[in-house]
Formats: structure tokens, sequence, C-alpha cells
């Protein structure tokens, strides 16, 4: 009796936990999301790539420093102005451009990984629209990454920790993947017309097919380049709007018309210092001239980005384009345009005789800080789409293409001609007098070799290895399997 | 890995195997018999060491008076001869005129010669006691006494009373004549009676009890004589408790410090924690602040974590317990600590940072005893700061000014007729303690009881600090049968706390009373605040306008411009804004209920199972009250609105607990076995509302109150624990012990998926007894000496639950993404924490080996550890590179590494001299902490913010190969006396650098000072700690002192930053008070290597977080004196007290310091409710320790 009563106790004992894995489990606090509870449904997948559009937003720099760096723009101040200062490794603006551009990459590849995850209650119209969408935003942050730094890391999965030590991808398989994925955006994201007014801001098919088609170029792909072009051109979507400023400031309201085709979203009166929200941009008084007040922009003008007199010099009296830059000492729109003031005593440089782009200034509507700045618009892609055709031999097409742009800035028609280096030089011509101070001019003069052209028409230095961003060094500390570009 | 420890763990076997070998070598040398040796006089050999190597040979007991054979030496050796056991025995005790007597099998009593019995025939109420008591005595083996049989004839009764330390009859004390056979014991209440031959009736009785001290009374001829004995504190027979379990202190072989009741009586303090201050090496007490119910830390043998938690496991009667304030002191019976791995492994993912378990007094049976105990006093600030009186600071702002290039104030123009107001004097002010515990315990020898009711009060020597406790606990102990013991308990506590905000805090602001008391301008009148509103000048002086107000937090501010300007700007007015302007209120209640039972099946085998059920529900809250003025703008957030923030928290939580233990001995191995399952489950839910825009101050209470709220938490907590815990002790004969533990837990804290939830926590310790060894008997001084060694592992699970999942969070209003035709600023997601899906426990490594011994009769009591702590897998953040688009570019895991190791001794002394008591200890520790391992980059070091403002970047550095949270600032280098050497120097380049200004060191050389010169300039964690005790009792009077400290440390005084200058803002009257070491401030004529110039335009760098700002943090603190008297019981009975003692007692008299802020006990920077490892040794005006000064009172009825 008494040794039945022992065992009886011991086994009661042991046996009373043997449910012992239901006992440590628990539902995480239900006031967070995690991944036991993120994720499961269409809404949670779409505010998820809203947050991933908002580093589009995070990132601060998409006109001063791509500005900065083809030199159409030169800061007031001690920010570095050659490109010996800006082209090292430690330059946080760069370090800031590639950590934007892959937390989109990352987050992207948390969605497909989520999405593969995802209920089967997600409908199938869903899960193509967010594969697109998702697509798209890691085409694009990687079409930045190749574009600007070559070979660098292509990470396709989620967290974990051997990422810590990859190596380099080289650019061509980047561009690979790039293509893939703006292949399957270009297919399965909606128009601009399906997405519908409250999702207009949104990347569109027309936004893959546009940026497909310069993925392309960099491939020197001109057959699929072409292809993706003339099924933008498909779908109706895009028109040059009707005057150079249309194209780019008046017409912003409602800003995504006829030219835009993707663009980085930013709020009229959007900027909120007290609260730090950062909806707004401040590219009006980046732009506007030191001391101008309230009217061009809310918080005056900081005089952060002033153009050399060589632009406009450069320009046909003729161009309507002209009217976009106001010089120094001119006024615009009844104030007197003034020379920056010169901080600090260390940096000596003269800034007198300089420019001031008005393209991103609203006018007086108190608003300035709300333009959005256009990362592809149709004007671009026409200019793009002239390269392919001359690429592919159709000259007659290329010049008009490039025609069209002109004869918006009210200049005459070019002469066709088969002469290859007139077509790039009207090119990169008509380049700069149409997108001076938009993101991508600098990559331009990158991809076809023109750099050293620019740099040789402003007389400053130039070398091979400004083709390439260096590796942001903290990168390298980091992970010494990375590598770097040639000359840093 | 370290060198080092690599061959520690080798170095730890190689010792006890060390340990293990040398018994059994001597075990060896022993049975090599010699059977041919012929019997042969030897060299003289003490007779009891050849009694102890028979025994020792032979497997017998032999059981003798020390006083019979002390001092006996025998010359003939039989030992080796072919003789039979007993005949060796007799032949031996013969040669010195002995006999002896077998009284059991294998048990030989040794007895005087049979000559004596003659004339003694036994003579005693209990005639079976002798053989009773020495046969008792034989099967312990380890005790050594034995009594003579004397014959009597006449006899004397004597009766009497034994009771305890406290007044307590003592059931059980067994009373002797001495150098007779004739004894008795007390009854339930402690009473006895004797017959005593009437030749004796001038003997000497002896009164003995296990863990008192034995008494000695001369009969003297009385008949009555009553007896109090008094706890022997350094005996080995002590229990002490362990994990699931008690040990005989003899026996233990890990490393446990213990505290007992008498230790802590009439000390003024909060909680437990606070009674171990000073008492046990290696346990290093902190009080984070020194507000009443301010947050305590404990550190056992230093840092467990950098960023998890460093607070020991409480166990309390069994019950971890996480909130040590529900606990009245008054109700504790013993603590034990448990330092090192091996005792703490039981407890596993828990025991990492050590275990303190707390034993509560428990009902006696006999009559109902009442016991009360009470005491009040006044405490008051032990320290004022030397600050500049008015006229000092008129003269000195206008100097400032003018130096500066400004117009002088006209206000302080004539220092002699400015107001001078003392604001230190007006935020501390003396306040009262108080505390009354009554006590009631009785009850049958089958059912006991004990009921505790208690009220503390301690009011704050700042501003409006109080702290309230109530307190009530019920013991309930039942032995249903001999077989079956029932134990039930209840406790429940009432906490109301209202805290202040003394200390500056990171950043630029002087928001902590302290610092605005001491920064606030002198020469400001001090008037009473009337409802809020008083008006004042910017000269200070009362304007009859009522045009400028003291603000919101009590800023004073100027209304009658058009633009607000704040005047002195940012300054607040320290006791409107700490006394009536914001409250910070803690209120929790909190109760336990918790049964037991244990049967006892078989002999030996106990089931034993324990259900603790604990709830709580705290409030914390945070009210600033608004001001009754128009709202001004550009006041932002400090509007006249009154704001609470208040977060009410609830929880409870439910352990159960169910062991098996069987203890066996056979012949002289001796086992037990503990097996158990413990599980643990608990939740909690939080909430935590803002509201503000309130009209005023009042309508908390009706819905307006949360026309404008946020409110976030609100989200259950859950957490679970299941473990499955083993021990086994074994030791041979008492002298040879062995431990081993294992626990295997299971926590909810990791990830279910995989291998992550389990972790297994082995621990082995060994022990010697020296003296137990018949070699040792030539050593009669050595009372015990014992050597122990261990080795384990432990846990700490102690880090917030669900880190293996992402959390992903919306951006709320901070980042948006305008969308659509209207450009609606839409709201996303990200992901804000990533999961790390192999998070674990940290892990920590300990190694021990001690000594306990205890000399001349247990009087001198020695205990020695060494160890070495390695504590692995530490959380920490690694940084990652951010193409993993990784937030924040960090991840939380496990993989930090740190090395604890020091030395401990404590040292006692323990005598009665007659009617005087002495006993005295000395506590010593050495800590040597180590970072070994942070991330997989050698550079990195972790960095905590500790910047009082403006101060070039002060910052705690972690860095391998270093302790924890350095200092690292600048070096100075002296003054600029010339505007020569500021040419020529390395700071040339820095604003408005002229002489009289601080000059740095250039440590990299570079010819340029910059955040690059920075290097260690120090840390906080103490490298030596110490404790000293001292208790004299005689006659009826008491005294007993206490003293702690602590040495080699450093603090960053960081109230420097603001009183080491003048200048607080750029306006006219933006001068705050300071030092009077600006008295001695560098002028061109009044040169000086140490004070800088006192003017306005003074280089900004003078305030840069420097070595200036570091001072020593060496301490010696006279922690408590007590002086007690005891009435006689003659006077006490006659109002019908078993006893009553009166004391008077100081606490925090005096402090032995060269740090100049207001108190070097400075612990850590408390965030989230407990103190930040990165910031410890921080001064931003913390809230001092007090003086206290009490008077109190122990009854008994």
């Amino acid at each position: 009796m008494k040794k039945a009563l022992v065992y009886t106790a011991i086994l009661t004992l042991l046996t009373v936990w043997s449910c012992k894995d239901k006992f440590l489990e628990f539902n995480p606090p239900p006031n967070q999301f995690t991944d036991v509870t993120f994720f499961k449904t269409a809404e949670q997948f779409n505010s998820f790539i809203i947050g991933t559009y908002t580093e589009l937003l995070r990132f601060t720099d998409w006109t001063q420093m791509m500005g900065y760096i083809s030199q159409e723009a030169r800061p007031k101040s001690t920010i570095p102005m050659d490109l010996t200062a800006y082209m090292v490794p430690t330059q946080d603006r760069i370090s800031n451009y590639w950590q934007s551009m892959y937390v989109i990459g990352s987050r992207a590849n948390i969605l497909l990984a989520k999405l593969e995850e995802a209920p089967a209650t997600l409908s199938e119209a869903d899960r193509a629209r967010i594969e697109g969408e998702t697509k798209f935003l890691r085409g694009f942050a990687y079409f930045n990454i190749a574009r600007a730094f070559g070979n660098a890391p292509l990470l396709l999965e989620t967290y974990s920790i051997s990422q810590t030590t990859v190596e380099c991808t080289p650019e061509d398989q980047i561009w690979d993947q790039v293509i893939a994925d703006l292949t399957v955006a270009s297919q399965n994201l909606p128009t601009r017309a399906e997405w519908g007014d409250a999702n207009y801001g949104r990347a569109t098919k027309g936004a893959a097919m546009a940026f497909l088609a310069n993925a392309y170029m960099y491939k020197k792909n001109w057959e699929a380049a072409a292809k993706a072009s003339e099924d933008l051109i498909a779908l109706n979507n895009y028109k040059l709007a009707t005057t150079p400023r249309a194209g780019f400031t008046e017409a912003l309201t409602p800003e995504n018309t006829g030219e835009s085709i993707f663009e980085v979203q930013y709020r009229e009166g959007g900027f909120e210092w007290s609260n730090q929200v950062q909806t707004g941009s401040l590219i009006g008084a980046f732009t506007a001239p030191d001391g101008i007040s309230g009217d061009y922009a809310p918080f005056g003008g900081w005089g952060e980005m002033v153009l050399g007199q060589d632009l406009r010099n450069s320009m046909d009296p003729l161009d309507e384009r002209r009217s976009l830059i106001v010089r120094e000492g001119e006024t615009y729109k009844g104030e007197r345009m003034t020379e920056p003031v010169i901080l600090g005593t260390t940096f000596k440089l003269t800034q007198k005789n300089v420019d001031f782009s008005t393209k991103y200034w609203l006018g007086k509507s108190g608003d300035v800080d709300g333009s959005n700045v256009p990362l592809m618009r149709y004007a671009e892609f026409l200019l793009n789409y002239a390269e392919i055709l001359f690429e592919q031999g159709k000259t007659t097409e290329a010049y008009a293409q490039l025609n069209a742009v002109r004869s918006r800035a009210k200049l005459p028609d070019l002469a066709v001609s088969s002469d290859r280096e007139m077509f790039m030089r009207a090119l990169m011509n008509e380049r700069r007098w149409e997108l001076n101070t938009e993101p991508n001019m600098w990559f331009y003069y990158t991809r076809t070799g023109r750099l050293k052209d620019l740099k040789d028409a402003q007389g400053q230095p130039y070398d091979p290895k400004y083709n390439k961003f260096p590796i942001p060094q903290s990168e390298r500390d980091q992970n010494p399997n990375l590598c770097q570009n040639e000359g840093y | 890995m370290n060198e080092k420890f690599t061959h520690l763990p080798r170095a730890i076997l190689l010792t006890m195997a060390f340990y293990m070998i040398i018994p059994l070598v001597f075990a060896q040398t022993l049975s090599m018999d010699s059977p041919a040796i012929e019997r042969k006089k030897l060299q003289k050999q003490s007779l009891r060491g050849v009694l102890l190597l028979l025994k020792e040979r032979y497997q017998v007991d032999i059981v003798f008076d020390d006083k019979l054979v002390n001092g006996r030496s025998i010359e003939t050796d039989v030992l080796n001869s072919d003789l039979s056991f007993e005949e060796k025995l007799s032949s031996i005790l013969n040669e010195v005129g002995l006999r002896y007597k077998k009284t059991r099998k294998d048990v030989y009593l040794v007895m005087a010669p049979k000559a004596d019995k003659k004339t003694a025939s036994g003579y005693s109420d209990k005639p079976d006691l002798t053989q009773d008591s020495l046969e008792a005595t034989a099967n312990q083996a380890a005790e050594k006494e034995t009594f003579k049989g004397i014959e009597m004839q006449v006899a004397v009764n004597i009766r009497g009373r034994v009771s305890d330390e406290n007044g307590n009859g003592m059931p059980g004390v067994s009373i002797v004549l001495k150098g007779t056979t004739i004894g008795t014991s007390t009854d339930s209440n402690g009473d006895y009676a004797i017959s005593v031959p009437d030749e004796q009736k001038n003997g000497i009785l002896l009164f003995s009890f296990i863990g008192y001290t034995t008494a000695e009374t001369p009969i003297n001829g009385q008949s009555t004589i009553n007896v109090q004995l008094m706890p022997d504190i350094k005996t080995l027979s002590e229990v002490v408790v362990i994990g699931y379990g008690t040990q005989k202190q003899r026996e233990v072989t890990g490393a446990v410090g213990s505290v007992t009741t008498k230790d802590i009586a009439g000390v003024a303090v909060t909680g437990l924690d606070q009674t171990l201050q000073g008492r046990i090496a290696g346990v290093q007490v902190t009080q984070n602040s020194g507000e009443p119910g301010g947050n305590v830390s404990v550190r056992i043998r230093g840092l467990g974590s950098i960023n998890g938690s460093n607070e020991p496991l409480y166990i309390v009667d069994g019950v971890p317990y996480g909130s040590l304030n529900a606990i009245n002191p008054n109700d504790i019976e013993r603590i034990d600590v448990l330092k090192d791995a091996a005792s703490a492994a039981i407890y596993g993912s828990r025991g990492s940072n050590g275990v303190v378990i707390v034993t509560t007094k428990r009902g006696v049976a006999g009559k109902v005893q009442v016991t009360l105990d009470a005491y009040a006093g006044i405490q008051s600030a032990s320290r004022k700061l030397d600050l500049l009186n008015g006229p000092q600071f008129a003269r000195l702002a206008n100097e400032n000014l003018v130096n500066g290039g400004k117009d002088p104030n006209p206000a302080w123009s004539n220092p002699s007729t400015v107001p001078n107001t003392d604001w230190q004097d007006q935020i501390f002010r003396p306040a009262p303690i108080q505390s009354y515990n009554v006590n009631i315990s009785g009850g049958s020898e089958k059912s006991r009881s004990l009921v505790s009711v208690g009220y503390f009060d301690q009011g704050g020597i700042v501003a409006q600090s109080y702290y309230k406790r109530y307190t009530a606990r019920i013991n309930n102990d039942f032995d249903i049968s001999p077989r079956f013991k029932v134990g039930l308990t209840l406790n429940g506590a009432f906490e109301d706390k209202r805290g202040t905000r003394t200390d500056g805090g990171n950043g630029s602001s002087t928001q902590g009373g302290l610092i605005t008391a001491a920064v606030s301008q002198p020469t400001i009148p001090l008037v009473a605040p009337q409802e809020g509103l008083f008006s004042l000048n910017p000269d200070g002086s009362i304007d009859p306008t009522g045009n400028n107000y003291y603000g919101y937090d009590g800023t004073v501010f100027v209304t009658n411009v058009a633009t607000p300007v704040w005047y002195p700007q940012g300054l607040s007015h320290p006791t409107y804004a700490y006394e009536k302007l914001r409250e910070e209120n803690f209120k929790s209640q909190e109760f336990l209920a918790a049964a037991f039972g244990e049967y006892e099946l078989i002999k030996g085998l106990k089931v034993r199972s324990a259900i603790n059920l604990t709830f709580y529900n705290r409030n914390s809250e945070s009210f600033w009250k608004g001001m009754p003025v128009p709202i001004l703008e550009g006041r932002g957030l400090y509007g006249s609105n009154a704001q609470l923030w208040t977060g009410p928290n609830q929880g409870n939580q439910w352990n159960w607990i169910n062991t098996v233990s069987y203890g066996k001995s056979v012949g002289k191995h001796n086992l037990t076995a503990l097996a158990g399952i413990d599980a643990l489950k608990g939740t909690s839910q939080g909430i935590s509302i803002n509201t503000q825009k309130n009209p005023n101050d009042q309508p908390f209470v009706d819905g307006a109150l949360f026309s404008d709220r946020t409110v976030s938490g609100g989200a259950p907590g859950e957490f679970a624990l299941l473990s499955y815990l083993g021990r086994v002790t074994y030791d041979y004969a008492g002298k040879y012990l062995l431990t081993a533990n294992i626990r295997r837990d299971g926590s909810s804290n990791f990830n279910p998926d995989g291998d992550y939830q389990y972790g297994v926590f082995p621990s082995v310790s060994v022990g010697w007894l020296m003296s137990e060894e018949y070699f040792m008997a030539s050593m009669p001084f050595v009372s015990q000496l014992k050597m122990r060694a261990s080795y384990g592992e432990v846990g700490n699970q102690g880090i917030p639950a669900f880190q293996y999942l992402s959390i992903y969070a919306n951006e709320g209003n901070r980042r948006r993404y305008p969308l659509g035709l209207n450009q609606d600023p839409v709201v996303g997601f990200y992901q804000d924490r990533i999961g790390t899906a192999d998070i674990r426990w940290e892990t920590s490594t300990q190694a021990n080996i001690g000594i306990d011994a205890a000399f001349l009769d247990n009087s001198i009591s020695l205990t020695a550890d060494y160890y070495v702590k390695k504590i692995d897998d530490m959380l920490g953040e690694f940084p990652l590179p951010a193409y993993l688009g990784v937030q924040n570019n960090r991840i939380i895991r496990n993989g930090f590494s740190m090395e604890n190791s020091g030395i401990e001794i404590a040292l006692g002394y323990n005598r009665q001299f007659g009617d005087l008591g002495f006993s005295t200890g000395v506590n010593f520790a050495t800590l040597n902490n180590k970072v070994t391992k942070l991330t997989n980059n050698e550079t990195g070091y972790v960095s905590s913010n500790i910047s009082a403002g403006d101060d070039g970047g002060a910052e705690t550095r972690t860095k391998v190969g270093e302790p924890v949270a350095n200092f690292y600032g600048y070096v100075t280098d002296g003054i600029f006396q010339t505007q020569e050497e500021v040419d020529a120097s390395a700071m040339s380049g820095l604003a408005d650098v002229k002489p009289g200004d601080r000059r740095y060191k250039d440590l990299n050389g570079d010819g340029v000072i910059n955040d690059r010169d920075r290097t260690i300039i120090g840390n906080g964690l103490p490298k030596y700690t110490f404790g000293f005790n001292m208790n004299v009792n005689f006659k009826g009077f008491d005294l007993s002192v206490l003293l702690n400290g602590q040495a080699g440390l450093e603090i960053a005084n960081q109230t420097k930053y603001w009183l080491s200058h003048m200048k607080y803002s750029n306006t006219a009257g933006g001068i705050n008070n300071g030092f009077t070491d600006l008295l001695e401030s560098w002028t061109p004529e009044n040169r000086s290597n140490t004070f800088t110039r006192n003017t306005h335009d003074a280089a900004r760098s003078n305030r840069w977080f420097s070595d200036f700002n570091i001072e020593n943090g060496t301490f010696l603190r006279v922690r408590n004196v007590q002086l007690g008297y005891t009435l006689p019981e003659a006077i006490s009975r006659m109002v019908r007290m078993n006893r009553a003692r009166i004391y008077v007692a100081a606490q925090n008299l005096f402090t032995f310091t060269e740090y100049s802020g207001y108190d070097p006990e400075m612990g850590s920077r408390v965030s989230n409710g407990r103190g930040n490892a990165l910031q410890t040794g921080v001064d931003f005006g913390r809230y001092p320790v007090s003086r206290m000064f009490t008077g109190g009172i122990n009854f008994q009825f």
C-alpha cells in the first residue's frame, strides 16, 4: 500500500506537466503587431507597402545630392563642392542614399517572403498586385543601387546573420534582377486609371515600363528597351504638358497628370517642424535665394542649390526653359534675386554670378515645400526613347522624340542626321536644359560615358572613378568582404 | 576567448581533485597495517589523536569528554599490534587510568575510572539521561561531550525559565549540572525544574541549545534561575536555507551568506534588500535614490549583465517575489544569499545574479505572545553644497556680466542690500519617520500561528516626497499528523509613495529639484506662492502690478512685454515647482496567498507540494498641475494646462512547486536526494494614459480628463516558466561532502520553434571538513575547518519577452506618405524590430573555492572565498551593415561576454566575558569586472549618454578589456594663463578661448582639440566593498554599530556642469548660482590653475566633460548605531511584560568621503524601474540618503 502510494505520487508529479509545450506557449501582446498577427490581410500588406514608399521620402537628398554631384548646382556654404571631396567613401550623402535604397529592397524582401506565407483568404488579384508593386519597389531600389555603385550586395531574402558577410554581386547580375522584377511589375501593376484617384502617387504599370526600358539601356539591350517603351506609349496614359513649366511645377496641382510617370510625393504644407512630420519637402527653400521671404518658401530661401551661369548661357534665347532659371540681381515675381550669403570664414569661394532654378517654386501659394520630385517624367522618357531608337538605327524616329521635347520648349526641330556624335551631343544638351537639377541627370552622364565631357565643359578635374560612387566605408568596416570600386 | 579563463575549468578540476585526494591518501596510509611489529615504546602520542585514529581505522564511534582526554598522552604503541580493537582500546585507556563502556554495537564511551563510580550512585530524576544522551550523542558522532556520574545525597530544587534573545520562552533547552550527569530540559514554555545535590548547591548550571551560545550560570544557592540565551551566530551547526530545502551550515559546500533577524532589528529600512547592506561580503547594496521607498540595487558579485537585469532572484518562503517592499522587514527571520553558481543553479535560468532567500518568522507553540516594535524619529539632509550667498552672488554675477561685455544688472549693484535666500534650505526639510509593528505568535504543538501587522511611514527630506506602507501577514502551521504538515501564508501590503524629481537628467534641462535649488539666484526673495500667482520684477523684486508670474513649472517669466521673456531664462522656482506643481505618485497593493503540504510517505521520503498565488495592482502617476494664468504663446507644451500621466498596472502569478525528497544514512554514508517540478505562470496588464489641455488643475475626475488623451499599452503580458530540478547531497562521515544540482528550465520568453525554450543548468560542489580528521586533533584551537570548491552554470532570462518575433509598427505621425489626389498622408507600417529567432538566456559560469574556519571554541570565525564568474551570451546590440535594411542598423543578440572575479573575506569574533557579550564582524570583498567580448568588431564599444547639457558629449563607454561603463571625456591640463599659451595650443581654433579658460590635452597629438581627444577618465563600479559590525551587551545594555563602504571607484559629478559656472543663458539675467569656488575665479591679477575665469563670454569648452568632473567615490559610512536597554525582568514583569527594551538609534550618522556632492552612495541611474548598469556613478543631483535619529521600543507581552 505504502509503495503504491509512493509510486502514484511520484508518477503524478512527473506527469502533471506532460503537456509542457502548451504551458510555455503564449500569444504575444495584442497591442503590437508581430509575425503572429501581421501580414494576414491585404490591408496589412498595403500598409507595409506604404511604409516602404515612405523611405522614398525619408531620403531627402533626391534633388540636392544629384544636383550637386552633377555640378549643375552648388551649395552656398561648406558642403563640399567638387568631386574630389564629394566622391569619398565617408561621404554621408552617399551612405544615406545607399541605406535608403537598401531599406526599400529589404522591406520588399519581407513583403515577398510574407506573401508566400499569406493566408489563402488573400485574393489572387491582391496577390498579383502586391507582388507587382513590391517587385517594382525592389527593382527600383536595385536600379538605383546598380547605376550608382555598380557591383554591390544583391539581397533577395529576408534578414539572416549570414548576410552580414556577403560579397558584392556583379553589376550585370543586379541588372538582370532589376529587369526580372520590373518585368513582373509591368505585368501585375495597375495603370493610373486602374489605381483610381485614391491611389494616385503609387507605382503604376507605366512607371514599371519606363524604368524597365531604362534598365535595358544599361544592358544595351535596345530591342527590349524599345519594346518596353512602346508598351508604355501604347498605354496612352502620358503626354507632354503644354509648357516646360507645366511639365514641372504649375501642373502639379493635381500632380501626377499627363507628364508625370513616377514622383516622390510631397505634401503641400506637409512639413511641421514640431512634430517632425516629414510629408513635405524643403526643395523650394533649398533652391530659393538666401534671404527670400515667405512667398516662395514658407521657411525662407536658403540658397543651398545655386546654378552656375553657364547653364542658362548655353540655352537658346528662344528656349522657353530659360524662363525657369532666374539670375542673381534679376527680379522674379516682384522680388529681387540676391546673392547668397557666404557663411563661415573658412569658405572663401565667391558665389557671385549665380542663377537659381525656379522649377520647384510653386509661386505665391505659400505651399512651396510640397513640390513633388519627379523620378521619371514623360519628357525624360522620350529622351531615353530617342536614344534607344537611335541605337537601333531608327534615326528619324529618334529625332522625332527629341524634337517633340524641343518643340514644347519652343525650339525649332533639329534636322535628322545619322551622325552619332551630333545626335548624342544634341541629346546631352537637351537633357541638360530639360532635366537640370532632377535626380537622374548624373546617371545619364555616367551611363553614356559623357561625364568627362561635362567636367571638361565645366573646367573641373575629371577622374574615371567618378563614374561609380564609392561603397560607404562604414559598410566595409562592418563587412570586410564587401568590394570597393576602383580608385577609392 | 580570454587566455586566463581557458585554463580555469581545468584549474578548478585540479583543485577539486586535490581536495578529494588528500583524505584518500590519509585513509590509504592508515590502512597499511604492519602486523609483525612488536609493542614498543614510541614518542608520546596524544590520547585524543590515538582515539581518533582508532575510530577511523575500525569504523567505530568512540565518544569521549574532551576534559577527560585532552592533555593526556600515551607512550605505548598498541596501534600496530595484533590485538583486537577492544583490547587495544582497553590497553590505551588503562595507560592513562581511564576505562570504556560499550554502549551499543560499535559505540564506545570513554569514562573515568570505576573507583569514582563507587562513590557516585546515580541520583537524578531522570536516571536514564546519561545513557540516553550519550547514546544520542554517540549516534550523532559529532558530539564530543560526555558526563561523569557523581553520587549525591541531598537535593536542592531549582526552577526557572530560559528565554531567547527576544525574551520568548525556549522549549527543549538542555540543562546540566556541570561535571555531573544530572540534567533536564525546558518545557514548551521554557520553564524547567531541576534538583541538584546539596553539595552541589554552589555548582554551575549549563544551559545549551543548538544555535545558541551555552550559558554557564553559578547556582550560588538560588532557587530561581532565569536565563536568556543568545544566538551563536557563528556556530557551524546553524541551518541555512538553500533552494527548495535547508542544509546544515557545516555541510554547505557553496558560497552562502546569511543575515538573521537580530542583525536587522531596529534598523530603519524600507525594504528587505536594504537589510543586506554591509552585512555580507560580495553583496553590494546601493540606494539608487535616497528618496523614501527609492530604488535599491543589489549586486551579488558584481554586474551580471549589461543590458539585462542585474538584480538577484528573491525567494520569499519559497515564492519568487518581484516586489520586495511588500515584505515587512520586521517579519524576516533570516536571509540567505546564494552567491556562487553551485548554490544558485537549483534556480537555473534565474540564478545568474545570485539568489536571495528570505524566510519569514513563523508561529511558535506556547502561550500567545504579543510583540510590539515601534520607532519614530527625525531625518535631515546630511550635507549641503557650498554655494554663494546673496551678496557674494550679486557681486560675482555683475562681475560675470561686465567681464563678458554686458551691462551690469542694477539690482545687483549693491551686494550688501540684496535678498539672501538659501534655496537649499528651502528644498530640504527635516522629515519624520515612524514604524509600528505588532506581532502575535502562539498555538499548540500541532497548530501554530503568527500574525503580524505593520505600518511604516517615512517622510522625505526633499520637497513633498514620502513613503507609507501598510502590511499584514499570517503564517500558519498545522501538524495534522506526525507525518503530515500543512502551512499557510497570507501577506498583504499597501504602498503609497510620493516621489520628487531631484535629478537634472540628461540633456540641458535643470528640471531636477536639487539642481534647480542649487542654481537658483539667492537674490530672488523668498515669497510664499499664493494660489500659484505672485509677481516679480526682472530684478527679483516683487512687482506690485502683478504682471510678472511664476510660470507653469515655476519658471519666472515676464508678460508685460510683447514677446514673453523668460527670466532667468529656463530657471524654475525650486520650491514652487517641486512642491506645488508636480506630483510623482506611486500606489501599490499586493497580496500573496501560499499554502504547502508535506507528507512523509515512508521514513526519509517526503512529498511536498506548494502553491503560491500573488496579485498586484500598481499605479504610477505623474501629475503636473496647471497654472491658472493665461496661456502664453511660445510656451508649447508648458502652457497653463495641467498634464497627467497615469499608468495602472495589474498582474497576477501562480507558482506550483512539487518536490520529492529522500534522505538515508547507511553506515557513514549519508545521502539526500531531491527532485521536483516548479511551474510558474504570470500575467500582467498595463495601460498608460496621458491627458493634457485641461482648463485647470482639478478636473481629472470628470469627462474633461479624457477629451484630449493618448492611451497606450493596455496589453496583457504573459509569462511562464516550467522547471525540473534535482539535487543530490552525499557525505561520508560528515567529512567529505558533495552536492550536485541540476535544473532544466523552460521559459516562455524564448522561441518555441527550435530548441530555444529549454536549457539545462548543472552544478557540483565538494567540501572537506578537515577539522573532523584525526590529525587535526593536535590543534584543539581549531573548532571547525572546512574547504570548499564549486563549479556551476546558471542563466539570466531577465530579458524582454518575445524578442524572437519581429514587431511591425506604424510610422505614426512622424512619417506618412501622401497619396491620392489630395495627397492625404497615409500611415504606413514598417518592421520596428527584427525577431532574433535564436535569442536565449545569458549564461554565467562560476567557479568558487572557499574556506570556513572557526577557532577557539567557535569564538573566532573566518570565511574566505575566491571566485571567477564568466558571463557569456549576454544580450547586446550588434551593429549591422546598412545594406541589410534593418531598423536602426542594429539587432539584439546574445554574444557579449564579461568576467567578474574577486575575493571575499568575512571575519568574526564572538565571545561572552561574564556579563559582557561581545561580537564583531568584518567583511571585505574585491571585484574585478572586465568585458571580454562585445561584438565581432574588436574596436567596438557600447556608449551611453550621461551628458548634462552642452558638455562636449559626456558618455560612458564599455570596451573589451575594460570594466563596464568607463567615463569617457577630456583630460584637463590646467588653465590658460596668457594669450600666448592659447595661441600656441591645440585649442587656438576653438571659439572664445582666452586666458582663464580651461586647457585640455591633445591626446591624439593632431594639433586640434576635438572629440577624438577624449579617453577613459574613471569608472563608477567599486573595486572594493566592505562592512563592519559590532555588538556589545552588558547587563541590560546593548550597543550595535554597522559601518559600510566602498573604494576603488569614481563618480562623475555632473552637478559641476551647472555649478562651476554662472552663465545660464545669453540674456542679461541668465546667471545661475554656483559653488563658492567661484570666488577664486581666475583673473589676470589672481591667476589660478583650478578655477576658470568668471565671465559671460567664457569659452563653452570650459564645461566639457573632463576629469574635472571626476571625483573619488570612496566612502565609509556609519550606517547604523544603536544603543538599547532591556529592563530587568523584575520590572517588566510588573507591567505584565516578558521583556521590554528601549533603544535609540542613529542612521547614516557620518560619512567619510572626499566626494564633494551631496552623497557618494550613487548607484545607477534608474530607468524602467531598474538601475541602468551603463549609467553607474553619475550624479545629476541625486536624492541623498538622509541622516536619521530614532528612538524605539521592543515590548513583549
